[in-house]
């Protein structure tokens, strides 16, 4: 029986491969510098977790991988208590909406 | 070639037409640390733009991680891979104490595109920048082997044959990316029809269908790879910068006909995208506009910087560096300008932090901003890029967008923060 192609050696120029290499880096800096972040936009704790949960969210999702659930959630705290959820209110002055009439 | 002069990298450098600006200049800021890839922005592109038949593989604007990820796959690593090999050890920045208000970069000392296609005289055709045409098997798959590769164990329903990938160490970043319309575009230097123009109105760089007979040259010049071959019309096609919008032509959403943002921009739920059109002077560099929000964001604090400012075309698109990402890495993606742009934008001032309020706070393309100070409300600590940590100030101010005509249009007020108690202080009351 002959060689199945996927058992075939990978060759550097094909684009199915994953050529790109590592860097270096650190990700307890990215999972604070992500919660900074969105404490900026207004995100208070419950919406960070949630954002940690989703795994749709592969970034934020991929740290509670690594962290654990438990752990994750207390560094999102500890993030918090040290610089707070901060708020804004904005006013956007019409006309914004697209589904808005805009007829006499 | 001529020579044209590129502020970008402190020099003149050749280029195969002579200098002409457009009187404003469509460009952007992304902030790179808020994105989470939801890829709404891709999507609300694609389903406005690039639905149709042939453009199946056709993302005129993506989201892609780095440093793993690349769409088309590995473009930016081939590119300076083959800058490299035309100058080898040579593509580095001079020094930046020399540092000028047309020179905020310090000065490029390697090769642009358009010079290491000199170097290496190639075809005239395609002589005139250096770049490749990239396969349909590196189009095809957007995203693919990014940050989905964890090396999960084989469970049971996977596919026959499937197989262990390496697993990422989990840092990484979304890079968004969209057509830059270059002060000095790539595609636009190559193409043998002339097909390629750049509007004088707003800068924005548009193939002429009627013209272009698809030979590709645009999609190998480009070098982020931005133009893109479409094989049922035979011709090229690219990111238009929603030029309808821009002009302010959609009556259900601008009764006024005032300018407002591309569909990517106006989609983006993270709120890390801002719009406007600068404007330029005779000589090509940016006139000064200090209430401008994208002047001050980028000429005025330079928070935002280019994406391989090195390879020469001036892209119009900037970026705010991630925190979280090693120097060097960022240093050859944005320029030397990285340490100084992460200083200042991780613990911002009043008005910076005031200005950033703007981003996305309403559809319309504010021309410029003004800050109403308050009183200070709050110190809370933040992370430095070093991993230190340092107090910020956080005032009670207002920061206002206005539209063309000069009008408020936004006003975002920055308030007292809300705190969550620590463990420790649970039952302290």
């Amino acid at each position: 029986m002959s060689e199945h192609p996927k058992d075939r050696p990978a060759e550097p120029a094909d684009p199915f491969q994953m050529f790109a290499g590592g860097v270096e880096g650190d990700p307890a800096l990215m999972l604070t510098c992500v919660v900074e972040e969105y404490s900026r936009m207004g995100y208070d704790a419950e919406r960070l977790v949630a954002l940690f949960n989703d795994p749709e969210f592969l970034a934020t999702h991929g740290l509670r991988q690594l962290f654990g659930p438990e752990e994750t959630r207390e560094r999102v705290l500890a993030v918090l208590a040290r610089c707070g959820v901060l708020r804004v209110s904005a006013r956007v002055l019409p006309p914004e909406n697209p589904f808005a009439c805009h007829g006499s | 070639m001529p020579e044209v002069y590129n502020w970008q990298l402190g020099r003149r450098m050749s280029y195969p037409y002579e200098e002409s600006h457009p009187d404003r200049q469509f460009a952007f800021v992304f902030n790179i640390n808020r994105c989470i890839a939801c890829q709404t922005c891709s999507m609300a592109c694609k389903s406005t733009w690039t639905w149709s038949r042939g453009q199946e593989f056709m993302w005129w604007n993506n989201v892609e991680t780095k440093p793993y990820g690349g769409y088309p796959q590995g473009w930016d690593s081939k590119l300076l891979g083959m800058l490299e090999d035309v100058n080898p050890g040579k593509q580095t920045w001079g020094y930046q104490d020399d540092k000028e208000h047309e020179w905020p970069y310090g000065s490029f000392e390697g090769m642009t595109i358009f010079e290491a296609a000199e170097r290496r005289r190639l075809d005239p055709q395609s002589s005139r920048a250096l770049g490749y045409l990239p396969s349909d098997e590196e189009w095809r798959a957007p995203n693919m082997h990014e940050e989905v590769a964890h090396g999960a164990p084989k469970q049971k329903g996977d596919r026959p044959g499937s197989v262990q990938l390496p697993e990422h160490r989990v840092w990484y970043f979304y890079l968004q990316r969209i057509c830059n319309h270059c002060t000095y575009p790539g595609c636009l230097s190559a193409c043998p029809r002339q097909a390629i123009y750049k509007r004088p109105e707003d800068g924005v760089v548009l193939i002429d269908q009627s013209r272009c007979r698809g030979y590709r040259k645009c999609v190998e010049a480009c070098p982020y790879k931005k133009s893109m071959y479409r094989p049922t019309t035979r011709t090229s096609e690219k990111c238009i910068a929603c030029y309808p919008r821009l002009e302010g032509k959609d009556g259900a959403i601008t009764p006024d006909g005032q300018p407002i943002e591309t569909r990517c921009m106006s989609a983006c739920v993270g709120k890390i995208r801002m719009q406007g059109l600068v404007k330029i002077d005779k000589d090509g560099t940016w006139a000064k506009e200090p209430e401008h929000p994208l002047y001050y964001l980028i000429r005025e604090r330079k928070v935002a910087l280019p994406l391989y400012p090195q390879f020469g075309t001036e892209p119009n698109g900037y970026y705010i560096p991630p925190r979280w990402v090693p120097r060097p890495y960022l240093e050859q993606m944005f320029g030397p300008g990285v340490k100084d742009a992460i200083e200042a934008y991780s613990c911002p001032d009043r008005e910076l932090l005031a200005v950033l309020q703007l981003f996305r706070a309403t559809q319309r393309v504010l021309f410029r901003f003004e800050v109403q100070k308050g009183p200070k409300v709050a110190e809370v600590e933040v992370t430095m890029p070093d991993g230190t940590k340092k107090t910020q100030e956080l005032f009670n101010d207002t920061a206002l967008g206005f539209d063309a005509r000069g009008t408020e249009v936004a006003r975002v007020t920055i308030e007292e923060p809300t705190w969550v108690r620590g463990k420790e202080h649970l039952n302290s009351i």
